[in-house]
């Protein structure tokens, strides 16, 4: 890859990909390191993509590896396990939404992340994390009656 | 409303904006100075060979061989087989030179991959699952010193009836030193599913790859079923304690310790608490809002925890976040939980165990 285009992709696509992996690790150290090891891994790919949607999907892949390796080093293995340093209110109006959205249990979380920050469509979502459609639209169901119990709509629509 | 337009989206680019500050050129910087990631890899051509179940032979649809017998019969030591192509797992290999360890000798084929799960090994805490995986475009091989193999491992009825309840276990396999197209992998397995001589139905679904650049796919959909029963003798024996008169307090906190697990790769401890009513919850009854303020003080406390067997201390591994049963699916509605890992001990053998926290003891054995 040439220096010019991974200069590109890295202002492009930096926020796709820190985003998703917060989703994942909910701890901004982590999840920065985690994303510098992910663009590392674009600069050093040898293959090419067909789009720059095509780029963006193999990203968030590669960012979805690392998360699952990163829990995995730590044998992360508590049902529902507690973010570090999830912002504060305190320190932004914002915030709280993100507060709830990452309280969802995992296999919630991150389809309801792709879903409404990346825009995917059940079927994208269901490639890039590997489910069936079915289990996707479920998840997403799923995940958005739990953040019914504590948001209305409105408020992070 | 269009959902670019969303506030979740906004508020999750405030949070990259605020943390992710590295600019694009010190990210190049960075990535410039990076070792490569690809290796030259060497076409070799050789057929698929079985890794482990070679040695025992053309063996019954489950075979428990002692070390000792083994050596005994000439199949050679089966452990260092394993050592071969996991040789970081030394407690997996000692397993199986105890005589751990089940053939099952399974393979399935699809247009893409050819699967064997070659057998089960570990112990009754953390059974593992030992596959072969051959890859039939060696062009793809070429291009990727591991892959990633994805798998249900549940029963027949939870396989059927309540699969979206549980997550796939995965794990990464690397390519076998010989043949190019070959991967070997160790795959960790439930406890739940695997003991007590169950059958267990290990269904693999995914095979991934860093790099496909011919393909571009990465990720593969295989649907391949495999079942068979694991034999008791087949997991080394893990040893299981419960209490229910050892309470530990951190001054916020009552910790009761009420189950312990002595394996041959870690030994856990687990306590379980009432949150509500305690100063630390400040009248919250939603767990979920003020459960870091609870890991926080487990932590503070669990960090000085030393396990003491026959004489010989142990240092805390790992602490674990916690869970709230709001339901009583899992022991008590209401209760919370969390556990600790020690190193490996013999707990079976010893003489004396001891659990001391801020200077008091509490007896384990």
């Amino acid at each position: 890859m040439t220096d010019e285009k991974f200069l590109w992709a890295y202002t492009e696509f930096k926020n796709t990909v820190y985003s998703v992996i917060f989703s994942y690790v909910r701890n901004t150290e982590d999840a920065s390191e985690l994303s510098q090891d992910t663009f590392i891994k674009l600069y050093t790919y040898d293959g090419g993509f067909d789009s720059d949607e095509h780029m963006k999907a193999w990203l968030i892949r590669v960012a979805v590896n690392s998360c699952k390796n990163h829990f995995r080093s730590r044998k992360h293995i508590s049902a529902s396990p507690i973010p570090e340093d999830l912002p504060s209110k305190e320190t932004h109006e914002t915030d709280e939404i993100i507060s709830i959205v990452m309280k969802l249990p995992e296999k919630y979380r991150i389809p309801i992340h792709l879903f409404y920050y990346e825009e995917y469509s059940v079927a994208e979502i269901a490639d890039i994390l590997g489910l069936p459609e079915a289990t996707v639209k479920t998840r997403l169901k799923r995940g958005r009656d739990k953040l019914k119990k504590t948001l209305r709509k409105e408020d992070w629509l | 409303m269009a959902v670019s337009e969303n506030k979740y989206k906004k508020a999750m680019n405030d949070v990259c904006d605020r943390n992710f500050n590295v600019s694009a050129a010190e990210m190049l910087e960075k990535a410039r100075s990076a070792p490569p990631t690809e290796r030259n890899i060497t076409m070799t051509g050789k057929t698929k060979t079985n890794i482990i179940g070679k040695f025992i032979g053309a063996a019954a649809a489950c075979l428990i061989i002692s070390g000792t017998a083994a050596s005994a019969m000439g199949y050679g030591p089966l452990g260092d087989s394993f050592r071969r192509f996991f040789g970081k797992d030394e407690t997996t290999a000692e397993i199986i030179d105890e005589g751990h360890y089940c053939e099952v000798g399974q393979d399935a084929t699809d247009d893409g991959f050819t699967v064997l799960l070659d057998s089960v090994t570990g112990d009754r805490s953390s059974p593992k699952l030992l596959f072969e995986v051959t890859v039939h475009d060696e062009e793809l091989a070429a291009k990727n010193d591991k892959l990633r193999l994805f798998a249900y491992v549940l029963d027949e009825d939870t396989y059927r009836n309540r699969l979206d309840d549980y997550g796939m276990w995965d794990a990464w396999g690397e390519k076998d030193p010989d043949v190019s197209n070959m991967y070997h992998v160790c795959m960790d397995g439930p406890a739940t599913f695997m003991i007590n001589e169950a059958d267990v139905l290990a269904a693999v679904k995914q095979i991934s790859f860093e790099n496909d650049p011919v393909n571009r796919k990465f990720d593969y959909d295989v649907d391949m079923e495999f079942r068979f029963n694991v034999p008791e003798q087949a997991l080394k024996e893990t040893a299981y304690e419960c209490y229910d008169d050892i309470t530990i307090s951190s001054g916020n906190v009552d910790y009761e310790l009420f189950y312990a697990e002595f394996g041959a790769y870690d030994s856990l401890l687990k306590v379980k608490y009432d949150f509500m009513g305690t100063d630390l919850a400040g009248g919250e009854t939603d767990y979920y809002q003020v459960a870091d303020k609870f890991d926080k003080d487990w932590h503070d406390l669990a960090g000085n925890f030393i396990l003491t067997v026959d004489g010989a201390e142990y240092e805390p591994k790992e602490m674990g976040y916690s869970y709230c049963d709001t339901e009583g699916e899992a022991f008590d509605a209401g209760k919370c939980s969390t556990w600790m890992t020690f190193p490996s001990v013999d707990f079976t053998s010893a003489e004396s165990v001891t659990l001391t926290v801020n200077e008091q003891v509490y007896d384990l054995k």
